[in-house]
């Protein structure tokens, strides 16, 4: 049923799609010089805001330096082709590999930065590049910038013959994001946007992932420039300047961003107001200024978010984060005939148990303080294959603390930490991910606008090679699809693979949790609250689902829940005050005089 | 010998005007992690006013009081009018901001037409001073002066009384703040306002130096964003520790290598991005 | 459905596009000017009845200008001037009715170029005249070639370039080349004035290089020395580092600067007290009108310039020039206006001469204007100029203006700065005293040539 409908809305998309090209080919034909020339300008800022939509929609890097890239291309041509008499053939390779240098510059510099600071970074650095071309005027001609740029070839001097080259380019560039966005590698763009500490803990590198989205956006606003340089044969500072960066960025948002057809939409509508707002008013900036202002309070998503919530729904759009993908799913899924309940949630055993009982993981004296808080002091532990440890405490005795010291998202104070016998302290967590340490959170941690099944596929890839693909959609990559699939059953989430995690009941949710982080096969879990917030009911079934998980596995779990802890673990470690207060197996704890009084507070049986 | 003096003076005093108009934006982001891309715009209408109020009253005083007045009321405007609204969301507020810098831009054009303006310099300001055996410009001394006060009055503010102590209260943790009762929505008025105060007072006494003109609005920009990135986003300290150091290197530079005079005053920039890219006196928690 | 929205939505986008298409060649295209002299409808101006009697053609005349942004004042009064001109002919140029196009650059060197292309192809324009910033001619000059239609140029073709590339519709009768105004000054600099040894501080671009190369050239070939040439970038903040860095033996400094860097460079020259040691000489920009409104104090006074226009002297066509403008706007004109107001007489009277030299009809006048550019800008070259606002002018081989410039210098005049006029240089081309094959076998001026 869910395929039908999904089938007409990708017909109906693809007849608009077709239908808009054959508009795109056939009116410029008829167009007098003027609108075609601003025509052309919308289809060369349509390449740029969608470069910035990479970044702003998918990944969620707010950037306002696209304008640097698009503009040391354009001036890159300027200055070979009436500076120095050189052809394109020089020209533009020249041109984008000065885009590429600059953007790895820029990132390699401003991607580890956190938002506010990431923004102004990248504004920054764009508009060191407009003071330059400002002031160096024996270079780039100053504020009157750089005139009679040839076009490259012959045969493009006409501007509708020039118009179909920059079409047929921002097809390709289309078509080329289109598969990025697609592919296993913009799977994880899109997961950093949601959760970026999530991903981390999934095995990804996420500053790298991050630079390549950087470095391949500025290689599409090099495109773009370079496609300006010729089109308008005419280059000066504004092309640098604060402006450019913001129009771009207002495209985005005015056309909806996260969509790859809402940068071309916004790009339309910011060229055509530019253009032809200044026929009809003087004071024209002001209505400019105006929209910018209107757009944040009005039209945050866009101008098709005004469009009403249900038939934004049936239309798909703002939703092709989940659509033909899931189609092929449909298509392509095999039946389930595996037994549910399989034994094993990790179809191979992993390599690295090769003994029966082998250490994976020890703590030595590890603490973590916070300016005068000592969050965690002289904690030491070891765990075994099989190991079923549960970490008991009141509330602020340091447990998630130290989930965060294992994982890495902290660095310790003090201690050292080894996975498998090899130091990790001072690994960041995404190696620790991939030598098969899985953790999940207290606060359900998941990417809340994707759907299930890319939630799992996440999980799964953080661990492979193949994250970073972008020729292949993520829907072909099998073993990942299969293994999702054989997870997914196993929680009975399968039928609901394609529904968003944030329509998601909370108690599915919390068994998403978990899916994802065995997706990444790891052999030694910590669970943090795995049963907070569940029902009798739910957290039975929680029970079940972990009592599934291979008996070679180390667990940690946190829990408040005693039935839970009791019944998953065979050792409890009690914390207090960020130390050790007691420890041992479940009986000798549950006789503990000291640890009832401390914590209990009263008899439990 | 002489020479030399006269260049890091120069390089200094330009550097007094720097760090005056650079000091009203980075304390928006520090404190409220606001980039007020409209920071340039204040001055441009600040600036064409202390010219008005100048050729009308001949009072550089008065100038600098009406356009303190201007700043901080415009400022307060903006914040209650549209910034208010959109608090915690970075994005949001800049291109608001950067809306309201077209626009004040485009009055500034309708009300004083397209050419610059400069105010004379007043009268007890506009000689030389004689340091030893150099002569040099009081108004540049008086720049220096100026900022010196500024960054002091501000540190004060700021390090030694009750609101600066809320103020960064709530900077490090707003939720706190407000559940101590402390008005964190009036608390961030005030210091908005202060951002426009200073705006204004960049306005006041760049006019006689930098003029008005338009341009201005991304000039100013340009320069208070290069300025609070190499001191450190938020940092007034290092806002002024940068001012100072951009002047001497653009002075210095200039004439040490005429070739590359275009870079001198990009020449910091560089070097904190290639080697300290917080800036000299950030915050290091930004960086995972 | 819903999906139709979106294909509404997407085809708004275009028609956003196309739906000017129509707007355009109809009565309006540009941006309304902030004065109401004329009968303006939004932007096209036409001037002259179309009824009773003949009904004559009307003449288009398409000319940009950046009407919004820093100069925009300047552009205005180059709008009334062209305007002013037209109604004192009894409305009419050549003795047929014009409309006049502006369009709007917005200072934006790049729509200089989209603008012209619409201008010709959209409104189907007779003539161009315009543009107006130093160097946007030769943006305007492809489209202007391919076109073959002629381009009355003004302000904006003062490029040294043109007389060494293919500009065949192209006359520059209403302006002098950039180097045209300072080699004069040069000669002048070194036999009358004296100066032995200069240095020069330009703006470091085109009109900065070819002004300031001018100077050079003439002041060097006259036995002078420049020994210190000083660019500074545009928009440069704090001139203190230049002037300080000024060679203190020199005799004087010549200086090109525009904008808001001139009075900031003239502060900073009188705060580090350079000024009562060592004179300034400049280019127009320094000692024009508009500049001089913006001084603050007497530091520019004693400035000496090279200008083609001043109100200081005694010549009736200036006079009554001068008393039209400030009636019609209450402003004093400048350079700015006057290149406009001749370049309305340049096509008048070559219009004129056209009709009766190739004995063509009133009624096919227009077009053969269109099709005919480069005969109409060579034809610039026989028609009387004697009585333009600032100085007799003829017309060389190259369609270039020969004429008066003016050396003045600023004085106090009771409070406020004027410019005095201290000697007029007349009939200069633009090789000044030079062999016309030997300067053009020189490059372009440049930031490197003549060299220091």
């Amino acid at each position: 049923m869910n395929g039908i409908i999904r089938t007409r809305v990708s017909t109906r998309k693809a007849l608009i799609l077709v239908a808009l090209l054959a508009a795109a080919i056939v009116i410029p034909r008829f167009l007098s010089p003027f609108p075609l020339s601003v025509l052309m300008l919308t289809v060369i800022f349509a390449i740029l805001a969608m470069s910035l939509d990479l970044l702003m929609g998918y990944t969620g890097m707010e950037s306002l330096g696209q304008a640097a890239f698009f503009g040391i291309a354009a001036y890159t041509i300027g200055i070979f082709s009436t500076k120095y008499g050189l052809g394109w053939e020089v020209a533009v390779p020249v041109a984008l590999l000065a885009s590429i240098v600059l953007a790895s510059i820029s990132a390699a510099l401003s991607v580890r930065m956190t938002g506010l600071f990431f923004l102004v970074m990248t504004l920054v650095i764009s508009q060191m590049l407009w003071g330059l071309s400002h002031r160096w005027g024996s270079l780039t001609g100053g504020y009157l910038g750089m005139h009679g740029i040839p076009r490259p070839i012959e045969a493009l001097q006409s501007n509708l013959s020039f118009y179909y080259a920059i079409l047929g380019v921002l097809l390709v560039s289309a078509l080329l994001m289109y598969r990025l966005v697609r592919s296993p590698f913009g799977l994880t763009l899109r997961g950093i946007k949601e959760s970026e500490l999530r991903m981390r803990t999934s095995g990804y590198n996420v500053w790298l992932h991050k630079f390549i989205v950087f470095v391949i956006a500025g290689a599409f606003a090099g495109v773009a420039g370079v496609l300006y340089a010729y089109s308008s044969q005419f280059i000066s500072p504004t092309v640098l300047g604060v402006e450019t960066s913001f129009e771009a960025m207002l495209m985005v948002i005015i056309g909806g961003a996260g969509t790859l057809s809402g940068p071309v939409l916004g790009a339309a509508i910011v060229t055509g107001l530019r253009n032809y707002l200044s026929v009809h008013f003087e004071n024209w900036v002001i209505v400019l200024g105006v929209v910018y202002i209107l757009v944040v309070f009005v039209a945050p998503n866009g101008i098709l978010g005004l469009l009403p919530r249900r038939l934004r729904a049936a239309s798909g759009i703002g939703q092709e984060a989940s659509d033909v993908d899931e189609l092929k799913i449909a298509v392509l899924s095999r039946q389930s005939t595996d037994q549910p309940g399989n034994a094993s949630a990790q179809s191979e055993p992993s390599e690295r148990i090769e003994r029966e009982r082998m250490e994976t993981l020890r703590l030595e004296g590890v603490g973590k303080t916070f300016g005068q808080v000592r969050a965690v002091h002289d904690f030491g532990l070891t765990a075994f294959t099989g190991t079923r440890r549960v970490i008991l405490g009141p509330n602020g005795a340091g447990k998630t603390s130290l989930f965060n010291l294992i994982t890495g998202v902290y660095k310790p104070s003090e201690g050292d930490i080894y996975l498998f016998g090899e130091k990790v302290t001072d690994l960041a967590p995404h190696h620790r991910t991939s030598m098969g340490l899985g953790r999940t959170f207290q606060v359900t941690n998941l990417f809340p606008s994707l759907t299930v099944m890319n939630n799992a596929r996440l999980g799964a890839l953080g661990v492979q090679s193949s994250k970073y693909a972008m020729h292949v959609p993520v829907a072909r990559l099998d073993d990942v699809n299969e293994r999702c699939r054989d997870l997914l059953q196993l929680a009975g989430l399968w039928d609901v693979r394609d529904a968003l995690v944030g329509n998601l009941s909370y108690g599915h949710q919390r068994q998403l949790e978990l899916i994802v982080t065995l997706a990444s096969d790891p052999q030694v879990l910590l669970l943090d609250e795995p049963a907070a917030g569940l029902s009798l009911a739910e957290s039975r079934s929680m029970v079940e689902l972990i009592g599934e998980l291979d008996r070679r596995l180390t667990v940690l779990i946190i829990e408040h829940d005693m039935d839970v802890a009791f019944e998953v673990a065979d050792e409890v470690t009690v914390m207090h005050q960020g130390e050790i207060l007691a420890e041992g197996s479940v009986e000798e704890i549950r006789g503990n005089e000291m640890v009832r009084e401390v914590y209990f507070g009263q008899s439990y049986a | 010998m002489e020479e030399w003096a006269t260049r890091i003076l120069s390089g200094v005093t330009y550097g007094g005007l720097l760090f005056i108009l650079a000091s009203g934006f980075t304390l928006g982001i520090g404190i409220m992690n606001i980039v007020n891309i409209a920071h340039g715009a204040l001055y441009l209408l600040t600036a064409y006013t202390a010219w008005t109020v100048f050729s009308m009253t001949e009072s550089f005083v008065l100038a600098i009081v009406i356009c303190c007045l201007t700043g901080g009321l415009l400022a307060l405007v903006l914040y209650a009018g549209l910034l208010k609204r959109l608090h915690q969301r970075p994005l949001a507020q800049i291109l608001v901001t950067m809306g309201v810098t077209l626009i004040v831009a485009e009055f500034g054009v309708i009300w004083w037409g397209g050419f610059p303006r400069t105010v004379e310099r007043p009268g007890s300001l506009a000689g030389s001073i004689h340091l030893g055996v150099v002569s040099f410009p009081a108004y540049r001394l008086f720049m220096l002066a100026a900022a010196i006060v500024v960054g002091v009055l501000l540190w004060l503010l700021l390090e030694r009384t009750r609101v600066g102590a809320l103020v960064r209260a709530s900077v490090d943790d707003e939720e706190m703040a407000r559940g101590m009762g402390v008005d964190v929505g009036r608390l961030y008025f005030f210091v908005f306002g202060i951002t426009g105060i200073l705006a204004g007072l960049a306005g006041a006494i760049g006019a006689p130096f930098l003029g008005a003109f338009q341009g201005a609005q991304f000039e100013v920009l340009l320069l208070a964003l290069l300025v609070s990135v190499v001191g450190g986003l938020g940092s007034v300290t290092g806002a002024f520790i940068a001012a100072l150091l951009i002047g001497i290197i653009d002075s210095v530079g200039k004439s040490l290598f005429p070739e590359l005079a275009h870079f001198t005053l990009f020449a910091p920039l560089i070097l904190v991005l290639a080697f300290r890219p917080t800036g000299l006196f950030g915050r290091t928690q930004i960086i995972k | 459905m819903a999906t139709m929205r979106r294909f509404l939505a997407l085809f708004l986008a275009i028609g956003l596009v196309t739906a000017c298409a129509g707007d355009d060649s109809g009565g309006g295209s540009t941006t309304v000017g902030s004065t109401t002299v004329g009968s303006t409808t939004a932007g096209s101006t036409t001037v002259g009845s179309t009824t009773g009697g003949e009904d004559l053609p009307t003449l288009k005349i398409g000319i940009p200008l950046p009407f919004t942004g820093v100069v925009a004042e300047s552009a205005e009064e180059m709008r009334q001037t062209f305007l002013m001109y037209i109604e004192e002919q009894g409305d009419t140029l050549g003795g047929l009715p014009v409309e006049v196009i502006f369009e709007d650059t917005e200072t934006d060197a790049e729509l200089v170029v989209t603008k012209t292309r619409k201008l010709i192809d959209d409104d189907q324009v007779h003539l161009l005249s315009g543009p107006m910033l130093a160097f946007e001619g030769l943006a305007m000059l492809d489209s202007v070639n391919e076109a073959g239609i002629s381009l009355v140029g003004q302000t904006g073709v003062a490029a040294d370039d043109y007389t060494r590339l293919e500009a065949p519709t192209l006359t520059a009768a209403a302006k002098a080349t950039a180097s045209q105004e300072t080699m004069p000054f040069g000669s002048y600099a070194y036999e009358e004035l004296g100066y032995r040894r200069i240095a020069t501080l330009g703006q470091d671009y085109s009109w900065g290089y070819q002004t300031v190369g001018g100077f050079q050239y003439a002041f060097e070939a006259a036995g002078g020395d420049v020994v210190q040439k000083l660019w500074a970038p545009i928009g440069t903040t704090d001139f203190a580092p230049f002037v300080n860095d000024i060679d203190r033996e020199v005799d004087a400094v010549y200086v090109t600067l525009i904008g808001a860097d001139i009075p900031r460079f003239v502060e900073a020259y009188s705060d580090f007290g350079l000024k009562e040691d060592i004179p300034i000489l400049s280019s127009e920009d320094l000692v024009a009108q508009d500049a001089i409104r913006f001084y603050s104090g007497d530091s520019a006074v004693g400035i000496v310039g090279v200008t083609p226009f001043t109100t200081s002297i005694d010549r009736p066509e200036m006079q009554t020039f001068v008393e039209a403008y400030e009636e019609r706007t209450g402003n004093v004109p400048t350079f700015w206006g006057e290149s406009a107001y001749v370049a309305a007489m340049v096509i008048d009277r070559t219009l004129k001469y056209v009709t009766e030299t190739n004995n063509i009809a009133l009624q096919d006048l227009p077009d053969w204007v269109r099709s005919n550019g480069e005969a109409f800008a060579t034809a610039t070259r026989e028609i009387d100029l004697s009585d333009t606002p600032s100085s007799p002018v003829t017309v060389d081989e190259y369609n270039r203006q020969i004429r008066d410039f003016y050396i003045v210098e600023l004085v106090d005049d009771g409070g406020t700065i004027t410019d005095s006029l201290v000697e007029t240089v007349p009939a200069v081309t633009q090789f000044w005293t030079f062999d016309q094959e030997e300067f053009l076998a020189n490059p372009l001026f440049s930031r490197d040539f003549p060299s220091e």
